[in-house]
């Protein structure tokens, strides 16, 4: 009697699995995406940043003396910008990020410490330091 | 007849796994859409590179340049693709095989479960009915919606402790399944719960010795051993690497976070629910009401009461802070323990400890009265009651999971790697563009350069002071291999713009660390240069891992030809098999060709040096205040406020002998009283207390005597306008509390065990 009920136990733990690795492969994928035109890039980069300078004022009132803190900051209504901006326009987030960094590339800085060139693009890198106390 | 099923693998096998697709079955239709949940961002970029790397470009993922400009990816601790897991991502796609993940480790939770509660609990239907509750409690709920993925690893904890119970009782096999459990929760981004693990561990020890028979002792002791030192040599494959990141970068965490027992209890009863795109302490943890009920009627057995203890520490613990007596306060003080961030997670360890009496409730209760009508009355009632908490586990999971914020990754991968400023909190969507994000967050410190930028023409390119020596040309990128055409003529220094680390070596010239930025410096002459990252962590950490498991196998044919490995006739052979992964795990770190991280960096969080020298203090005041705590305030100043109503406070102090790590700096800051009455909506006071300098070393671990300059900002929005004064004391933020008494005020006004380092007037 218990040889069956092993072989059953086995075929529907197998089938299950099956089931569920076949739902998961086969689940819709998403609908091809919309791609911006020029305009519409050139648009969301002028738009990031024209917004950039109350982006890193606020930063800097938020968390006095702290570099990443506020940089981080800066990124968080960047990145609420990049959503409102992708979301009116339907496109994917990744063409809007693709217009800021066609942007900040496109009047390359000299490399090294020449790139203080534009200083307030925000495109050096701070260290990340995450704050002790997160909440 | 069903317990006598129960006994069967396939048999429970089949149960869980229909469980378990029950469990995830509505969220298998969003298997190829991402969570936007903001963790996810990091935590999925870093699953996605490990398997595009493989995919791409036929490489191990050893390093991740797609954030923070570039780390060793074997050695960050929340990644998680070392592990059978990343099978199933490169199959499936990182995105579908998420939920697969939940699906597997769900399995794996509950057998681990069952097998676990059967040590002690002899009716196999009460272990298969209660193995569920553990597996599919509300945390996992809460990992998943956050997008936790590598928190699934828990599911392996019952494994562990299996092993661990197996192990002292003797059994070689005990040692194989807690090494294995332990190293694939540690490849599986475990390291944050492994100290939990750790305790759990102990727990379970000892009650493991104490059921041995007191002649059988010694010989436990020693297998005890053993596998603590193979569950340290099997997973340092993953231990090496991430050891050596966080000693480089570690995890600093603050605060005093403790939970009354009334919110406990609604973490575990509670219903969970999301709300403003999270999850809050209720019901994250969920069990049910039920689930204590059975707990409390499990109680009464005396078999059940080192569960009932060990569950009832769990709980202590899991107050935190708020206790009178914090038990997580005292635990926090010990190393391992001191990056703990969130108490309430011992609730995790206190249900599953909890499951025992649980289930042993199932066992023994039918049999306590007489007659059948008893008998299936009890048990229908009892089943029920474990369906009624399973089915809400359930319920919660498809609650949350089914409200995350869901979003697509689209690939659009532009032909050559760059660095962008990037961002964080969307950064999945760059990495899938072969983009990187200097924008970055994780929970310890990176070490990452400050040279790195997101606009440049060339990610390689001649350092400033030989620009005109020649030209740099990418030939070839992947991930963990850049070739270069270098012609210079003189020799000159190559930039990369990705972080150094150990472990880049270059077939020409020599690497180099340029401020934190990979370099290296070519000799004059036209060369193909490629530089190639290969760390020695990872490859002796994976020699230690193989000899580890050679070195099991072999018990375990010494065991089934010999019996007991620690009879008098193995100790030998047995002990030179322990040590052996050790002998190679020492060989391999005395040959280590690769550079040392240099030590961790001690600065503010405005970039400033934490650590100063003698005489490097200009224009602060002098103070020269002592208090009973060994501790002296040098001098003091106070800037500000600036246009944003921002105050720069700086003090500098040192450390005179050994203080607790829950010593703490009160800064206080106070507007006169004699000032004018304070406007309505206006501040009279602001607090700035902390118990770490700069989010860098708690104050208990300044290097004794040197000079530290604690510099700090205040906002100080709605200050009434007046003079105020900024005060400083030091105390402790837990088990003693209090302030330290000034002894000495020095140059500086005292006032209440504290001392003025500054003033400033708002206007």
């Amino acid at each position: 009697m218990d040889l069956p009920a092993q072989i059953a136990g086995f075929v529907v733990a197998v089938a299950t699995t099956a089931l569920v690795v076949m739902r998961a492969a086969t689940a819709p994928a998403p609908s091809p995406p919309k791609h911006a035109s020029a305009q519409d890039r050139a648009g969301f980069a002028a738009q990031i940043a024209s917004r950039e300078d109350d982006w890193r004022g606020k930063a800097a009132k938020d968390f006095p003396s702290d570099d990443w803190s506020q940089r981080d900051a800066f990124h968080g209504h960047e990145a609420a910008s990049v959503r409102e901006l992708a979301g009116i326009s339907g496109v994917p987030y990744e063409e809007v990020f693709r217009a800021i960094d066609d942007d900040l590339h496109h009047a390359s800085a000299p490399p090294g410490r020449g790139g203080a060139r534009r200083p307030d693009r925000s495109v050096n890198a701070v260290p990340v330091k995450p704050r002790p106390i997160f909440d | 007849m069903i317990s006598r099923l129960a006994r069967h693998v396939t048999l429970r096998l089949a149960f869980f796994c229909v469980l378990a697709a029950v469990f995830v079955w509505p969220i298998l239709g969003q298997a190829a859409h991402i969570n936007e949940f903001r963790d996810v961002h990091h935590l999925f970029l870093y699953e996605r590179s490990a398997i595009d790397t493989i995919r791409r470009y036929g490489e191990l993922p050893l390093w991740n340049p797609y954030y923070c400009g570039g780390f060793d990816a074997v050695g960050a601790p929340q990644t998680r693709f070392v592990s059978p897991t990343l099978l199933l991502g490169l199959l499936f796609g990182a995105e579908r095989a998420e939920i697969l993940t939940v699906f597997f480790f769900a399995v794996v939770g509950m057998e681990g479960m069952y097998r676990w509660l059967r040590l002690r609990v002899t009716e196999p239907l009460a272990a298969l009915v209660v193995a569920p509750v553990f597996a599919l409690s509300g945390q996992y709920a809460v990992a998943y919606h956050r997008g936790w993925v590598q928190f699934m690893g828990f599911e392996l904890v019952p494994w562990i402790l299996l092993g661990v119970t197996l192990a002292v009782r003797r059994k070689p096999s005990g040692i194989a399944i807690a090494s294995i459990a332990f190293a694939t929760m540690l490849g599986f981004a475990g390291f944050f719960a492994a100290p939990l693990v750790a305790l759990a561990a102990i727990f379970e020890s000892v009650r493991a010795l104490a059921e041995e028979p007191r002649t059988a002792r010694l010989r436990s002791m020693a297998m005890l051993l053993a596998t603590a030192s193979f569950m340290a040599t099997v997973a340092m494959l993953r231990l090496w690497p991430v050891a050596e990141t966080l000693l480089s970068a570690p995890r600093i965490m603050a605060g005093t976070p403790g939970h009354a027992p009334k919110a406990l209890l609604a973490a575990l009863v509670g219903v969970l629910a999301v709300k403003d795109g999270n999850t809050d302490v209720n019901g994250s943890f969920y069990v049910g009401a039920g689930f204590l009920a059975l707990f409390a009627l499990g109680m009464h057995h005396r078999s059940a009461l080192p569960s009932v203890i060990i569950a009832m520490i769990c709980g202590w613990l899991a107050t935190g802070y708020a206790s009178r007596i914090s038990s997580f306060g005292m635990l926090r003080e010990l190393p391992i323990f001191a990056a703990i961030r969130y108490p309430e997670r011992f609730l995790w360890l206190g249900i599953l400890f909890a499951s025992a009496p649980v289930a042993g409730a199932l066992a023994r209760v039918p049999y306590i009265g007489e007659g059948r009508k008893w008998r299936v009355g009890t048990v229908v009632v009892l089943l029920a009651g474990v369906a009624w908490t399973v089915g809400g586990e359930i319920a919660a999971f498809h609650r949350v999971a089914l409200a995350r914020t869901m979003g697509v990754v689209t690939e659009g991968r532009v032909a050559d790697f760059h660095q962008s400023r990037g961002n964080r909190w969307l950064a999945v969507h760059l990495e899938s563009q072969n983009i990187g994000s200097l924008s970055c967050y994780e929970t310890h410190r990176l070490a990452e350069s400050t040279l790195l930028r997101g606009d440049l023409p060339a990610e390689e390119y001649l350092a400033p002071d030989a620009a005109d020596a020649g030209t740099v040309k990418r030939l070839a990128w992947s991930p963990t291999k850049i070739t270069l055409s270098v012609d210079v003529s003189r020799p000159a220094r190559v930039l990369v713009n990705q972080n150094w680390a150990p472990g880049w070596h270059a077939t020409v010239g020599k690497v180099v660390s340029h401020e934190g930025l990979l370099a290296v410096d070519m000799p004059a002459g036209a060369h193909e240069v490629a530089l190639a990252f290969l760390p020695w962590s990872t490859l002796g950490g994976a020699t230690v891992t193989l000899a580890s498991l050679v070195a099991l196998a072999w018990i375990g044919v010494r065991a089934r030809r010999r019996g007991e490995i620690f009879s008098k006739r193995q100790l030998v052979g047995t002990t030179l098999l322990v040590v052996m992964p050790w002998v190679v795990a020492g060989v391999a770190y005395a040959a280590s060709p690769d550079d040392r991280w240099p030590p961790p960096r001690m600065t503010n969080p405005n970039g400033s040096a934490a650590i100063v020298a003698e005489g490097d203090v200009h224009v602060a005041t002098p103070i020269g205040a002592a208090f009973s705590l060994p501790l002296r305030v040098e001098e003091g100043r106070v800037t500000g406020p600036d246009e944003h109503q921002n105050l720069l406070v700086e003090v500098y102090f040192r450390r005179l002998a050994s203080i607790p790590k829950a010593t703490t700096m009160f800064v206080h800051l106070e507007r006169r009283k004699e000032e004018t009455p304070v406007p309505k909506d206006h501040e009279e006071f602001f607090n700035a207390d902390h118990q770490v300098v700069g989010g860098s070393f708690y104050l208990s671990d300044t290097p004794q005597g040197a000079l530290v300059r604690d510099a700090f900002g205040v906002h100080i929005d709605k200050a009434a306008p007046g003079t105020w004064d900024v005060w400083a004391a030091f105390g402790h933020v837990s088990g003693r509390k209090g302030r330290s008494l000034v002894t000495s005020p020095g140059a500086a006004t005292a006032s209440d065990h504290r001392v003025r380092i500054g003033t400033f007037v708002v206007h």
